[in-house]
């Protein structure tokens, strides 16, 4: 078997996105993001397992083909085997039999044995082996016809793709692969358009929001975020790269859809986040609230839900703790402020909650106004960011990052117009990384910037109606040039003359016209007529 | 068909001649060098695409330039001065005048005059080498004419010496228009810079230009502190009663135009306008949504009138001249777009946003004058565009009476 050496972090991503090249033309980047995820996480699992089995049995290698057959001898011995079994799960959690690994599989795939059962078999074998991958597969479906006509094209497809996989060493280099599957994840975001845009933020937002979360806890053990529409999970591991104790970080996340849930779950695994870290749910945050088990409120929550969606907006919720205090909820067809409040009553009085949402939010009236009021009130919108349009995958419109605290001194609201500060790239915006450190170094100083910043007294907010609209607290118009007027004289005196000088020109060669007829040269004098007015 | 034209230069009498523009002149296509190779870019040569070719009647410079190696190894050729640039697709007709030589792209069928056709002769005939473009054009993706079918176009023209003179002579008259065009653009930027002058800016409290005798300081007070705003509303269409003997003038955002209010579109009938406040003359409206660019726009009303809900009116009060305030609300009509909600399809302002404006004025004596004087302005600058107008139709009549 081959073995590509020391590949960097870039090409492993570009290695990994090349493969789906096998899968790309038989179904779009929303089912096959699925097999090659799902397959990448396996391998990454299987890689794992097998050298650490390796060192435990003081074997030590990098081949992966040397680790499978010290595992294969070590498992056919009996006394050996429980003994290692147990050591192995207590290290990585679960154990796959020899026969299942990925390495072997492959091997099976060159000798054209290959049973797509024997994957399935790994697949449940790890679902089975701890709470943390439990269905974590099941969105796998290796018997599709998208895959092939018969099983036969369905084996080859799946062959294919791990003949593919198994050229790249992805087990050592953990933070590696996880930021691979980070450039996989915004590649299939990519690819999606609108349909599946939604559960990945692209990473220079998200980065902006968990700097403004994080500013001055980067040294706090045990800080918990929470993520209420978590998609991928993306989001909310940023907090990982900007904690100077990433391993004490506690990872609250729902999400909706079952499939995106199953990434989140791989996307905190390969990112190496901890069991006892970890907390997702699968549900829907406009249901029942969750969390309800301690701990319920964060230091952090980061949010970038599905804009204006519709929910049911049904009148027991005006019961709900979330919702209750602000007397109204949320219109049914836009639920924006509904995911807002969630997300607001589960933040810690001494944390920082970010939220992108679409601009309507800071000015639609109605019940949105009042709970737009409400929040004014007792002062917890601190910040509104306005972004370029045209930096998410599945819609152009321009989008908003609000920030709220709970127990502020003061109800301003600090305004940054960041709308124009972008890098127009083929078919979207993007925020670099000069402008993300605008914004949260002017966010920080939290000082007027002008056509950039506007820091709005409350008294302002109520002088606008509790209307948030960025333009009428930031005024990017700009200025008129001033006319010289000196300028503008001489070059009308020069105009008027040059004006004189043509139409006598004009006026001697129509001297030369003639008509061949009466009324064509009475219209023809007419006209010099109209040279002899003068200016 | 007559082979005269009505009107011709002294002297001359003879019959024009028909022929093939391909006989007279020579056509020409372009090409495009490899936009891959960095050799053949950013050299001396003009290189055109037909984006570039409208606005001016003369061209001498190109946005884009090739080398003479991109020359080469392209289908574009070095075209002389005097060839009338012509497009061919994308927009067939759109035509210039090389006043350098140059090359074009594959989007030009140019036309490269011989010893019997004078440049400007063939460039005032724009209008027909459109027709017949648009006319003989194919193509499914987009017409095309293509350079064979543009050399057959039938022409009419007269000896080399009467092309010249009416060459010269419709050249004198588009450069009479453009400097008429350019007196009127001047005057509007002296308007403009007057503005500038005799409002204040923001921050302070007079202007930097005054009549004699006015020293005081301007006021600064809220529209909704000095009028009682109005909006109307759109009678009932399924009602008929509504619109039968319209007689009362109903205004609506497509009928302001920034000045005094003397057409317009619809009226409504006395059972509708007793539903609506009929406002008087002199009182000022402003558009409040109806398309962004529509946000701002104001009209004078110079007849009784009522009006629907798309606009705010103001009506005349004794402190505030009507025509200093919608030279001011004029002015500074991109306030107003800072207030639009910015993220719908369609932006609006509402009657608040428009009771918070915030207007500067003096006392009403000095408006009075500051008025006058736009007022006087403004009728200056609409004589200019009038005066436009007519040389432009003036052309217009002589093209079709010098040519056959």
């Amino acid at each position: 078997m081959s073995q590509v050496a020391t590949t960097t972090s870039k090409t492993l991503s570009q290695a990994l996105w090349n493969s789906a090249d096998i899968l790309r033309s038989k179904m779009d980047a929303n089912e096959y993001k699925t097999y090659l995820l799902s397959l990448v996480f396996y391998k990454y699992l299987s890689d794992k397992m097998l050298l650490k089995a390796s060192e435990l049995l003081e074997s030590d290698t990098d081949d992966l083909a040397q680790a499978q057959r010290n595992f294969e001898e070590a498992f056919a011995d009996e006394e050996l085997r429980d003994e290692l079994i147990n050591a192995v799960k207590e290290d990585v959690s679960y154990v796959i039999e020899p026969k299942l690994t990925f390495t072997h599989l492959v091997d099976m795939v060159n000798k054209g044995k290959f049973q797509l059962e024997d994957l399935a078999q790994g697949f449940r074998e790890i679902e089975q082996s701890s709470e943390i991958f439990e269905n974590l597969f099941e969105d796998v479906d290796l018997y599709s016809k998208k895959l092939g006509p018969n099983s036969s094209k369905q084996n080859q497809t799946i062959s294919a793709l791990m003949k593919e996989l198994a050229t790249l060493d992805i087990a050592h280099n953990g933070d590696m692969l996880g930021d691979a599957y980070e450039y996989l994840i915004g590649e299939f975001a990519a690819d999606s358009g609108k349909k599946a845009g939604e559960f990945y933020t692209p990473q220079p937002v998200s980065q902006l929001m968990t700097k403004i979360v994080m500013q001055g806890k980067e040294n706090q053990k045990g800080f918990s975020v929470y993520d209420p529409t978590m998609g991928s999970g993306s989001l909310m591991l940023n907090a990982k790269k900007y904690s100077n104790e990433p391993g004490t970080i506690g990872y609250f996340g729902q999400e909706l859809n079952t499939s995106t849930f199953n990434l989140a779950r791989m996307n905190m695994i390969l990112h190496g986040v901890d069991i006892e870290n970890q907390h997702l749910n699968n549900a829907d945050t406009l249901d029942g609230d969750w969390p309800t088990d301690e701990p319920t409120n964060f230091e952090a929550v980061l949010m970038n839900p599905p804009y204006s969606a519709k929910w049911s907006a049904e009148k027991g919720f005006l019961d709900d703790p979330r919702f209750s205090s602000y007397g109204v909820l949320a219109p049914k067809s836009k639920a924006d402020f509904a995911f807002l409040l969630h997300g607001f009553y589960h933040l810690k009085d001494t944390g920082t909650m970010a939220i992108v949402l679409p601009h309507g939010v800071l000015f639609r009236g109605a019940a949105e106004g009042k709970i737009r009021q409400a929040l004014l009130d007792q002062g917890a919108i601190d910040t509104v960011i306005g972004l370029p349009a045209n930096i998410f995958f599945n819609t152009s419109i321009p989008t908003t990052i609000i920030i709220l605290k709970k127990n502020r001194s003061s109800r301003d609201v600090f305004f940054i117009d960041a709308s124009n500060d972008f890098e127009k790239a083929k078919t979207q915006n993007n925020l670099t990384p000069e402008h993300i450190e605008k914004i949260l170094e002017t966010y920080i100083k939290r000082e007027n910037i002008e056509k950039y910043a506007h820091l709005a007294s409350f008294e302002e907010i109520v002088e606008n109606d509790f209307n948030l609209n960025i333009p009428r607290y930031v005024d990017t118009f700009e200025e008129e040039e001033p006319i010289n007027l000196t300028e503008l004289s001489n070059s009308m005196r020069a105009t008027n003359k040059a004006i004189v000088q043509a139409e006598t020109e004009l006026y001697d060669m129509m001297k030369e016209l003639t008509a061949n007829n009466d009324e064509t040269a009475q219209q023809l004098a007419d006209l010099m007529s109209l040279l002899q007015v003068g200016e | 068909m007559t082979k005269q034209p009505e009107i011709r230069f002294d002297g001359f009498s003879d019959d024009w001649e028909q022929r093939k523009l391909g006989e007279v002149s020579q056509i020409m296509s372009g090409g495009t060098p490899s936009t891959s190779t960095p050799e053949f870019w950013n050299g001396g040569i003009d290189w055109y695409s037909p984006v570039e070719i409208g606005d001016q009647i003369f061209v001498n410079g190109s946005q884009k330039k090739i080398t003479e190696l991109g020359l080469q190894k392209s289908s574009a050729k070095i075209l002389p001065v005097g060839t009338v640039l012509f497009t061919s697709r994308a927009g067939i007709g759109n035509t210039a005048i090389l006043a350098k030589e140059g090359c074009t792209n594959q989007g030009f069928q140019s036309i490269v005059p011989g010893d019997e056709l004078d440049s400007y002769f063939i460039f005032s005939r724009t209008n027909e080498l459109k027709r017949y473009g648009e006319t003989n054009g194919a193509g499914s993706t987009f017409t095309e004419i293509s350079g064979k079918q543009m050399a057959k176009m039938p022409i009419l023209i007269p000896k080399m010496d009467e092309q010249k003179k009416i060459g010269a002579f419709f050249k004198t008259l588009d450069h009479a228009v453009a400097l008429q065009n350019c007196k009127l653009e001047e005057m509007q930027l002296y308007k403009k810079a007057m503005l500038q002058k005799m409002f204040p800016k923001n921050g302070e409290k007079v202007p930097e230009i005054r009549f004699d005798g006015f020293n005081n300081d301007w006021e600064q007070r809220k529209i909704g502190e000095l009028y009682k705003t109005y909006s109307g509303a759109t009678p009932l269409r399924s009602k008929k009663e509504n619109f039968i003997n319209p007689t009362t003038p109903w205004i609506k955002t497509t009928d302001l135009r920034n000045m005094a209010i003397i057409f317009n579109e619809e009226n409504i009938s006395d059972i509708a306008a007793n539903k609506l406040k009929l406002l008087p003359k002199n009182t000022v409206l402003i558009a409040m949504y109806g398309g962004f660019n529509q946000i701002g726009r104001t009209g004078l009303l110079t007849y009784s009138a009522t009006i629907n809900q798309a606009l705010t009116a103001l009506e005349p009060i004794d402190d505030v001249n009507s025509y200093f305030l919608i030279t001011e609300l004029n002015y500074r009509v991109n306030e107003w777009k800072k207030l639009a909600a910015s993220s719908r399809k369609d932006p609006n302002i509402t009657k608040k946003d428009v009771e918070n404006f915030i207007l500067y004025y003096p006392d009403l004596e000095e408006q009075q004058k500051i008025g006058a004087f736009f007022k006087s302005l403004d009728d200056i600058i609409d004589l200019q565009n009038n005066k436009v107008k007519k040389l432009k139709e003036m052309k217009k009549a002589l093209l079709q009476k010098m040519f056959v």
